[in-house]
């Protein structure tokens, strides 16, 4: 039997049944009594100066309340740290892509809403623009932000030990090219909130937001109000994957206009809002030069990246900082130099993105490890396992290993899939020729656990115990749909001896709730679960110490399991949880069981200029095996096997481990396979999910294995790591390299659509190398 | 996405329909099942101020089997023609593309008719007001220019709709009816090969029924559709094949090859058809192929270059051929 009565076992989640009955109340499901509806005003040039606005028709027609524009908002302007803040509510001066918004207006009804928008004037000056980020470096492109030169929004230099000489003395370097496009998020919950401004001051705001104490603290700053003014309630989330942590127009919007008309007002965009102007992963051009021994040990690593930031700059400092940081992880690399420009252009902003700017470069190390395995004559798994770090490992930037069951990963996945055998089979099923060429692929990935990246990271916790024996936990984490209230309310239910259903997880309500960084660096489970751990067992200390003196016993001898106090050793000492609770709160003059804790990573800041440091105090391994079927005919790539083997720590709950995994293998072949936005002079072709091609169920493989490697984390809580990004991280390169086994053609640059590999195939056969244009 | 107002009329017949579409001409439009007229209301490609609902006459649905043909109701659920015994007996083919439309949701709402008045699709075209405000329009937004091909004086949306070429594989009429009374066509006169105005019909006519004639013994036929996704998706290319023999394994006295979705109609290969004539399948069936691939004219941005597009032609057309040719010989 295991120790734990819940931990660990399959419970269904908390919030699943009021989800797919359609009860849970998703931001666009609210409404606020005397609440106005709102709407936006888009650009619709890439790079244009905003010469005048005329609002007077749109004020004039009836219905319409109020109308604004970025003047409203003096000058205000918000970005991830003090000098990145480069973007404004609403554009004032000037648009910067298709889609930045410049106006919005708020009615009495959303069709009024949306006739208003369409009778603001805009008057503009049409500028140059540039699209493609290697073009908007070159002096003399069109400046899109006008003091910044050759458009770099950020850059990073790192260099770790001394590649030149690494280079000198290795048996083979390969130096490749590879492109990570722009994907979207794929939340099906597009951005939505409705924002309430009460005189003097007093913001009330619910938001659809992954990370609600962004909004919390970027309102308090655009409107100048107290940060105990403003009140983010958070309603159920609709997924986020990074793309709900910002603060958007519609956010402000909704409260300058709620200011000036005295009523709440809302706001709910659409697919199309989100998939023509919405925030994006960061495409990146990678350069990546590797040097190896003859036995496959790496030396050397040199890695240059264009990251296409789109108009503004949002967090992405960080993405390319971790996007090069990571370079390190899962392989020993001695020798690392990295340079990376994250570059202006006239498109919509790229952000953080499941994963973070580690599945780009990822992809391009991992894949290019597949080569050089072929060009030595070494299998792939072997040469993983040469590299693979070991736990107490430190990386040349100075990331501090504890636990790690990186080998682990790769010898139960590959084992589960009879490695060795299949690849033969393959191999000899495509000589035999036939429609399909399949292949077999796998790759591996590093991740932090709980991101420690900048500013406040810490998380905290308030556990409330009521008198009858349920509990209120107060978390200030959010669960934007991973299942964070499920392993909240697990790891307090275990503590306390009672059952997922005693325990009521709380939604972020800033007036209630602790401050807390956000759901993103995949911090839930790793940082707030420490942080509960602590409140919890405060309150457990309380009931432990009425429990003794109740059932005549020592504090240290008192158990809680069963929903019941026991004594140990001894069965006729117990007493029923509730009654616990219900005299505790007797006790005395009366005891309130309540507990507060708080927990951040126990490692200093990285070096933002030198790459160096820890971003968090534990890191996750794992691998992922794909299997894929080409066919030779349409060059269309099925995705058939996929088993994802991930060292997460501790494993609480196998049913939210395997949909967190089976959200890896769908985000990462979207990616791989299908996802693109499709770009046409800073316009985006496919706006929709019809020609947006996010996959279907029907598109997911047949068979889907999660494999879960316990290493128990010193510092995670019951030894939990993360289980949330890391597993994307590899998916991609998984795939790319089963298809490289399948077809011998390595694909560098994503998506991998049949056109593509058809041409690549023929031309293969034709004796030519696989040099692949884009098309749509 | 915001939907322009308009007036919901609901006519008990057709004649009532037709009178109603008369009545508020050029600024009415029917619907069936809304699958893609909600959408282009809402994106603002078709702009209506009343819409007149068809789904409340009766004898628009269900289907009726003759002895030599049957008839399908045009407001008949394609969900309800992939999974008729009826059809999928006397019918297979369009059972197979109706079964290839969309996603379940669009089965269970589309119906043959609207199935069958598909507008054709262009990335520059089925895009919302907002969206195409970004450029001057194109022709078949009543500009003056293409987007997809620059230089050309029309049009290049392509048609889609999938069981268009599967029934005109099949020889398939449809009756119409209008202000003048009532008509019986063949179904590939439907397609102009106009691509800004694809479908001849006028607007105050509706379409009521398809008629299919019942194939001859040793017939096999197939439907071929290429997308990227398993659901949802129009097809990149679609290939539907007919074919009858003098008996199994004998020569073909048959055969109707349609492609879809690369030009602005559904078109028939005639080459590539006569091509099999009187000759054995087996000794034929890469000849046609090939005579498909060297027809078809696709352009690019619709979902795949022209080369890509053409070779789809040739595998999906061989493939629907060798289908259609197996089960015509498992059809003795
Ligand atoms: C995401 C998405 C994916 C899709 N995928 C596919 C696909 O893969 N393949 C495919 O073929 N279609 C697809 N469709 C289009 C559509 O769902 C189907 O074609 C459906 O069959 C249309 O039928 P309907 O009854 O809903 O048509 P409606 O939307 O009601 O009408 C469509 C058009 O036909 C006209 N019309 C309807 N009935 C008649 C009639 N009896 N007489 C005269 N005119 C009439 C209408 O005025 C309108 O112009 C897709 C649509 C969407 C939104
Ligand atoms: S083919 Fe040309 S004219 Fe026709 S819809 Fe597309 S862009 Fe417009």
């Amino acid at each position: 039997m295991s120790e734990f009565a819940i931990l660990g076992k399959p419970t269904p989640r908390v919030d699943g049944i009021p989800k797919v009955t359609g009860k849970a109340q998703y931001a666009a499901d609210l409404s606020v009594a005397g609440m106005l509806y709102g709407e936006v005003l888009r650009s619709p040039y890439p790079h244009a100066r905003i010469l005048s606005i005329d609002t007077s028709r749109a004020e004039r027609l009836p219905g319409v309340r109020g109308v604004i524009t970025g003047k409203d908002f003096n000058g205000f302007r918000h970005g991830f740290m003090a000098h990145t803040r480069d973007e404004s509510p609403l554009a004032p001066d000037k648009v910067r892509f298709i889609g930045d918004e410049v106006a919005a207006v708020a009615a009495i009804d959303p069709d009024i809403a949306h006739e208003a928008v369409e009778l603001i004037r805009v008057e503009y000056e049409q500028l140059p623009a540039v699209f493609d980020p290697e073009e908007a470096m070159q002096e003399g492109a069109p400046a899109i932000h006008d003091h910044v030169q050759r458009n770099i929004s950020a850059e990073m230099h790192f260099n770790f030990g001394d590649v030149e000489a690494a280079f000198a003395r290795a048996d083979h370097v390969r130096e490749d090219r590879f492109y990570s496009q722009s994907v979207l998020h794929g939340f099906l919950e597009p951005h939505a909130c409705i924002a309430q401004y009460e005189e003097p001051g007093k913001i009330t705001f619910w938001g659809s937001k992954q990370s609600p104490y962004f909004p919390y603290r970027n309102l308090a700053s655009a409107f100048k109000v107290p940060l105990s003014n403003v009140r983010v309630i958070q309603p159920v989330v609709g997924g986020g994957f990074g793309g709900k942590n910002d603060t958007f127009a519609l956010d402000y919007a909704a409260v300058m206009l709620s200011k000036k008309t005295g009523h709440p007002v809302k706001f709910v965009y659409d697919i199309e809002d989100v998939l023509m102007a919405g925030r994006r992963r960061h495409p990146m051009i990678i350069y990546m030069k590797t040097g190896v021994k003859k036995d496959g040990t790496l030396l050397a690593t040199e890695c240059r990246v264009i990251a296409d930031g789109g108009a503004y700059t949002a967090v992405g400092p960080m993405t390319i900082y971790l996007a090069g940081a990571f370079l390190t992880l899962p392989y020993k690399l001695p020798n690392l130099k990295y340079d990376a420009w994250r570059v202006y252009t006239n498109k919509p902003v790229s952000v953080a993105q499941r994963g973070h700017g580690v599945p780009q470069t990822r992809f391009a190390a991992d894949c290019q490890l597949d080569l050089i395995a072929k060009d030595l004559g070494l299998d792939p798994v072997e040469i993983r396992l040469k590299n693979a770090i070991e736990p107490g490992h430190v990386t040349v930037n100075k990331i501090h290993i504890s636990s790690c069951g990186l080998k682990e990963t790769i010898n139960r996945s590959t084992e589960f899939v009879n490695w060795k055998e299949r690849k033969q089979e393959l191999a000899k099923e495509r000589e035999k020729g036939g429609r399909y060429l399949r292949g077999i692929g796998l790759a591996c990935n590093g991740f932090m656990s709980g991101a420690r990246l900048h500013g406040h990271t810490a998380c905290a916790v308030v556990v409330k115990v009521h008198e009858d024996g349920t509990v209120s936990v107060l978390p200030g984490a959010t669960d934007s749909g991973q299942g964070a209230e499920t392993v909240l309310a697990t790891m307090a239910a275990e503590v306390l001896g009672i059952t997922l259903e005693d325990v009521h997880v709380s939604r972020v309500d800033s007036f209630l709730t602790p401050v807390d960084p956000g759901s993103y660096g995949s911090r839930v489970t790793s940082t707030a679960g420490p942080a509960l751990l602590i409140a919890v067992g405060k309150c457990r200390t309380q009931l432990a110490e009425v429990a003794a003196k109740l059932l005549d016993a020592p504090v240290a001898e008192i158990e809680f399991r069963e929903r019941k106090a026991f004594v140990k050793g001894d069965p006729t000492k117990q007493m029923p949880f509730g009654k616990l609770c219900r005299l505790a709160y007797q006790y005395g003059s009366g005891q309130v069981i309540i507990g507060e804790g708080y927990f951040g990573q126990n490692v200093a800041l990285p070096n933002w200029d030198t790459g160096e440091g820890d971003v968090a105090n534990a890191y996750t391994f794992g691998t992922q095996v794909a299997e894929v079927e080409v066919d030779r005919e349409t060059g269309q790539v099925k995705l058939k096997k996929m088993i994802v083997a991930h060292d997460l720590g501790k494993m609480f709950n196998p049913l939210i481990v395997e949909g967190q995994h089976d959200g890896s293998i769908y985000g990462g072949m979207g990616q791989a396979l299908y996802e693109e936005c499709l770009n046409e002079d800073g316009l985006t072709l496919n706006p929709s999910i019809l020609d947006y091609k996010m996959p279907t169920a029907l598109d997911m493989p047949g068979v889907m294995e999660s494999i879960n490697i316990e290493t128990n984390d010193p510092l995670g809580p019951f030894g939990a790591k993360e289980s949330a990004e890391g597993t994307q991280v590899s998916t991609v390169p998984a795939i790319v390299n089963a298809i490289y086994d399948a077809t011998g053609i390595m694909f560098t640059d994503l998506p991998i659509t049949p056109e593509k590999v058809l041409r690549a195939l023929e031309q293969k056969e034709q004796g030519g190398g696989p040099i692949v244009p884009a098309s749509i | 996405m915001y939907l322009p107002q308009f007036k919901y009329l609901k006519p008990g017949t057709v004649a009532e329909a037709v009178a109603m579409l008369s009545e508020y001409q050029g600024g009415a439009g029917v619907i069936a099942g809304g699958s893609d007229l909600i959408v282009k209301l809402k994106h603002q490609i078709v702009n209506l101020r009343y819409v007149v609902d068809l789904k409340g006459i009766s004898n628009l649905y269900g289907i009726v089997s003759r002895a030599d043909e049957m008839e399908i109701g045009a407001l008949t659920k394609l969900s309800a023609i992939e999974s008729s015994p009826e059809i999928l007996n006397k019918a297979l083919l369009l059972a197979q593309a109706a079964s290839v439309v969309g996603g379940p949701q669009h089965r269970s709402m589309g119906t043959l008719g609207g199935n069958l008045c598909l507008d054709t699709r262009c990335y520059y075209f089925n895009q919302s007001k907002r969206w195409r405000q970004s450029r001057p329009p194109c022709y078949k937004t009543g500009g003056d220019r293409c987007y997809v091909a620059a230089k050309s004086p029309m049009c290049h949306a392509v048609y889609s709709g999938d069981t268009a070429p599967a029934l005109i594989a099949l020889g398939a009429r449809v009756r119409i009816v209008g202000p003048e009374g009532e008509r019986e066509q063949e179904l590939e006169l439907l397609y102009s090969g106009n691509g800004k105005r694809p479908i001849n019909l006028d607007a105050q006519s509706i379409i009521t029924s398809v008629i299919i004639p019942i194939s001859p013994p040793y017939a096999g036929h197939a439907y071929e559709k290429y997308r990227l996704r398993e659901a949802v998706d129009f097809p990149v290319v679609g290939a539907a094949v007919a074919l009858s023999f003098e008996q199994p394994g004998g020569v073909c006295t048959r055969a109707r090859i349609v492609l879809n979705a690369v030009g602005t109609a559904p078109s028939r290969v005639e080459e590539a058809e006569k091509s099999l004539l009187g000759r054995k399948l087996e000794e034929a069936l890469e000849e046609a192929a090939e005579l498909a691939y060297q027809s078809a004219r696709p352009i690019h941005r619709m979902g795949g270059s022209p080369y890509y597009k053409k070779k789809l032609v040739k595998v999906l057309t061989r493939r629907a051929l060798e289908k259609a040719g197996s089960m015509a010989i498992g059809n003795v």
